[in-house]
């Protein structure tokens, strides 16, 4: 009974961990002398990292004029001037677009306090320091010096003097969006930059301009309309997440990029007698004759007869490859081929079956609409092949071949994983070969060999030789990051499916694809980011693409100025976009990771 | 009440009821394996299984682990294809006849000791989706038929969850309604319980119990003794891929016949 101890008071008020900068630099910076000596080279190397960046980026002998003047050039190539307005229609449109998908879909959440209050401390620190380190006159140093101290002094009251709430989410993500948006419009309209000129003697000099009017108004409306349309959906609040304007919203996304790049951006020149002499009748034949075909064989009692049409229809389409015809009829056999192989599983009776018939006539509107409007002239007058360049070009292949391949990807994966040896076979034969190629390879193979590989009669213009070179080597990278999904997938779900009734089909579009591409998102991710740089390699086939524009048109301009000796500065901002749209990427990577949940059961 | 009683002779034959177990009047036979063999490359897992099940007949199947029992029941719906013997289901002959395997999946509900629900999918639409694209329902129909079952089970607030988000004993609930949904004849169970804390174990058996005295053709595998005896109505003991010994769970528990069922039943019980 002698060593008993007996506990204090049970309620021992907790004290506050200790903290402060000073302990954490401590621990953290200075633990060691190793860690200490580090800190220190470290250090300096920063400074000296981001000294010579600025000295770079500010250089007073710099030719950022070269990218100043030549913008147009890098974001559209030869656009037509007067026809522009299509440019800001399509980037307004998609902004807008974007505007109202963040109301309705709740994107963006809220920050809290603490960590605003750090991020703009640690961007007031870094303007603080960039306004001692870089090369400005006494001015400009200490215009970067006060404006860093202010956001650091905003940024620490943040932390510090809300006390408890600063940890409490109060402020809304997109208000920062709105703030940050009202600060770009402001320097767009105040800020000088660079720009070539010709002083009184002729030569070459080098002036501060502000930014033109014809780029100033384009984005300050845009930014106003995409601020009023995302007010306006968060004000109607819950009815604002009805069916009927999801529904829109998503049609409107899927319809975007087509109808923006082939009619507003193309200007095709639509001949009326063409559309009244094939693709109209083209319309309403196949969707008549579709519609009773495909209700036909959706009944359920069809059995064997079902798949026997399916699998003739195929047949026939294949074999259409061969004769002349317009391709757009080659084309609607094949889906009608595929509409009927498929519809048992996904058609049936009542409403289902409705929803696939008008399933189906949907889609061959939009593949007549596309094949017209595809197969008319562009009234876009451009040398070159195509009617678009630079950073415009890079995001229409980009778009084009990650769209494209990943179907193809995930039934190169499908056939991959496959019971029947004939398709493991064809799949592994197409992937191992294409991987082992490079890409620069394949874009040689397209522009050089396609058109002697050819039958007569289909021509396939450059930038669609090289949308499909790398649509197919894309898929077969794809192929594999979905294969390696599909093997994670246990085989649990798979008997479970089966025990149920589910066909093979269901079974993979319902259940297993589902979960092996959640699994695989950042392999997939990391696929997005890699085609959108793969897609300079056009420059070696001589598409104009941004890369093309940066290294090799802008630092041969001697007309009307010079820009000899400019490529330093050109590939930096050419670097600079591709790495703000890469990051965007891994962002919204992270953001569907989380929100899939990923990683967790 | 006669030692080595077997339930299988002629028709409408009444079980036996002890005051445990209600009465139930068995149907025609609706599962018949005869001399089933099955081979996992060279390891033979069945070596002639005979039995029938007759229609609202509850049979538990007992034995160690490898006596070919979960093989057994995995070949009634096709999980598992035989090599010899014959198995004939609801009246159609277990082929390799793909209309034939999906005629029978579709009155052949399964239950996994995994439970092996949808995570990507909440409960409700782990429920309904067979129904609406097998049996080709209307979502609203489907979804009620749904509800309905998981009131049945016990947990209808659960609908709009996701599996991940359930405990063990909800989640083998969920998946006994799935399989339920698809209005099957016959359920299979192996070892549903197997996977459970012993405190949800109840919650999924009372389940069972119910099913059974529901008239549901059942066939269990399990280790729960206590479910034998309190509603099967005969009891088979499998080992190295045969049946060692059936009858009813009085004959079973108190008076087996065969040395290995002797010895296996002492180590259990």
């Amino acid at each position: 009974m002698t060593d008993m101890m007996v506990a204090p008071e049970l309620e021992i008020p907790p004290e506050p961990p200790p903290k402060g900068p000073a302990l954490w630099m401590r621990e953290n910076l200075f633990s060691t002398p190793a860690s200490a000596f580090m800190t220190i080279v470290a250090s300096i190397i920063v400074v000296l990292a981001y000294r010579g960046l600025l000295a770079f980026v500010f250089d007073p002998k710099g030719r950022w004029d070269a990218v100043t003047f030549n913008m147009k050039l890098l974001m559209v190539q030869a656009y037509p001037a007067e026809d522009l307005w299509r440019v800001w229609l399509s980037v307004g449109f998609i902004i807008v677009l974007a505007a109202a998908s963040f109301a309705v879909w709740r994107i963006g959440g809220m920050a809290e306090p603490r960590n605003v209050g750090r991020g703009l401390m640690g961007l007031g620190g870094a303007i603080v320091f960039g306004g001692i380190l870089a090369p400005f006159s006494t001015s400009g140093r200490i215009i970067w010096i006060v404006t860093g101290a202010v956001l650091l002094a905003a940024g620490w009251a943040m932390r510090n003097l809300s006390g408890e709430r600063a940890k409490d989410p109060v402020i809304p993500t997109m208000g920062l969006v709105g703030v940050a948006m009202l600060v770009i419009t402001a320097v767009i309209w105040t800020v000088e930059l660079p720009w070539p000129s010709r002083d009184v003697d002729g030569n070459q000099i080098i002036i501060q301009e502000p930014i033109a009017t014809t780029t100033t108004i384009p984005w300050t409306i845009i930014f106003i309309l995409a601020a009023i349309v995302y007010v306006i959906f968060r004000l109607l609040g819950a009815r604002s997440s009805s069916g009927a304007i999801k529904g829109t919203l998503v049609t409107l996304w899927l319809l975007s990029f087509p109808v923006l790049l082939l009619i507003v951006l193309r200007d095709p020149d639509l001949d009326t007698s063409k559309v009244v002499s094939l693709y109209l009748p083209v319309f309403v034949v196949f969707s008549v004759v579709g519609w009773l075909l495909l209700a036909f064989v959706s009944r359920p009692k069809i059995g064997e007869v079902g798949r026997v049409i399916g699998a003739v229809l195929l047949v026939v389409a294949v074999i259409s490859f061969a004769f002349p015809m317009p391709f757009v009829i080659r084309f609607l056999l094949l889906l009608l081929a595929l509409f009927a192989l498929a519809a048992p599983t996904f058609g049936g009776e009542g409403a289902a079956n409705r929803r696939y018939l008008f399933g189906w006539v949907g889609t061959v509107l939009v593949t007549t609409v596309a094949a017209l409007v595809i197969s008319s002239e562009s009234l876009i007058v451009v040398p070159g092949s195509f009617f678009l360049g630079g950073l415009s070009l890079t995001i229409v292949l980009a778009f084009t071949s990650i769209v494209l391949s990943f179907p193809l990807g995930i039934i190169l994966a499908l056939a991959r994983t496959s019971t029947m040896p004939i398709f493991r076979l064809l799949a592994t034969t197409y992937i191992e070969l294409v991987r082992g190629v490079p890409l620069i390879t394949w874009l040689l193979v397209a522009f050089l060999m396609l058109p002697v590989a050819l039958p007569n009669g289909i021509e396939v213009g450059g930038v669609m030789r090289a949308i499909g070179a790398m649509t197919l080597f894309n898929a077969a990278y794809l192929a594999e990051n979905v294969r390696g999904g599909l093997q994670s997938i246990h085989t649990g779900q798979r008997e479970a499916s089966k025990a149920l009734g589910l066909s093979t089909l269901q079974e993979t579009v319902f259940i297993t694809l589902p979960q092996a591409l959640r699994a695989v998102i950042p392999a997939l991710v990391g696929q997005v980011i890699a085609t959108f740089k793969d897609t300079s390699l056009v420059t070696i086939v001589g598409l104009f693409d941004l890369l093309h524009m940066a290294r090799q048109v802008i630092p041969a301009q001697s007309q009307p100025f010079s820009f000899l000796g400019s490529i330093k500065w050109t590939l930096v901002f050419a670097a600079l976009v591709y790495w703000v749209f890469t990051f965007a990427f891994s962002r919204v990577s992270q953001r569907l990771e989380k929100k899939l949940g990923v990683g967790e059961r | 009440m006669s030692d080595n009683e077997k339930t299988s002779e002629s028709d409408g034959q009444t079980s036996e009821a002890d005051g445990q177990r209600p009465e139930r009047t068995l149907g025609d036979p609706i599962v018949i394996t005869e001399d089933v063999k099955k081979w996992f490359g060279d390891f033979q897992a069945l070596k002639g299984v005979t039995a029938t099940v007759r229609e609202r007949e509850v049979v538990v199947i007992i034995g160690p682990s490898g006596s070919g029992k979960s093989t057994y029941i995995r070949c009634i719906n096709r999980l598992e294809a035989h090599q010899e013997g014959t198995i004939i289901v609801d009246g159609t002959e277990l082929t390799n006849d793909i209309k034939n395997v999906e005629k029978i999946r579709s009155e052949v509900g399964m239950v996994f000791q995994q439970f092996n629900l949808f995570p990507h999918l909440t409960v409700l639409d782990n429920i309904t989706l067979a129904p609406q694209w097998v049996r080709k329902r209307p979502k609203a129909e489907a979804e009620e038929m749904g509800m309905a079952l998981l009131e049945q089970m016990g947990i209808p607030e659960q609908a709009s969850k996701y599996p991940g988000q359930l405990s063990g004993g909800q989640q083998q609930r969920v998946a006994i309604a799935r399989s339920l949904a698809m209005e099957p004849r016959i359920m299979l169970f192996d070892e549903p319980t197997s996977a459970l804390d012993p405190e949800m174990i109840k919650e999924v058996l009372d389940v069972m119990k119910d099913l059974a005295a529901s008239g549901m053709t059942m066939i269990v595998v399990t280790h729960e003794m206590g479910f034998a005896k309190e509603v099967a109505d005969r009891v088979m003991f499998f080992d190295y891929g045969t049946i060692v010994e059936e009858g009813t769970p009085e004959h079973f528990f108190t008076n087996p016949q065969h040395d290995r069922t002797k010895l296996f039943l002492s180590q259990i019980l």
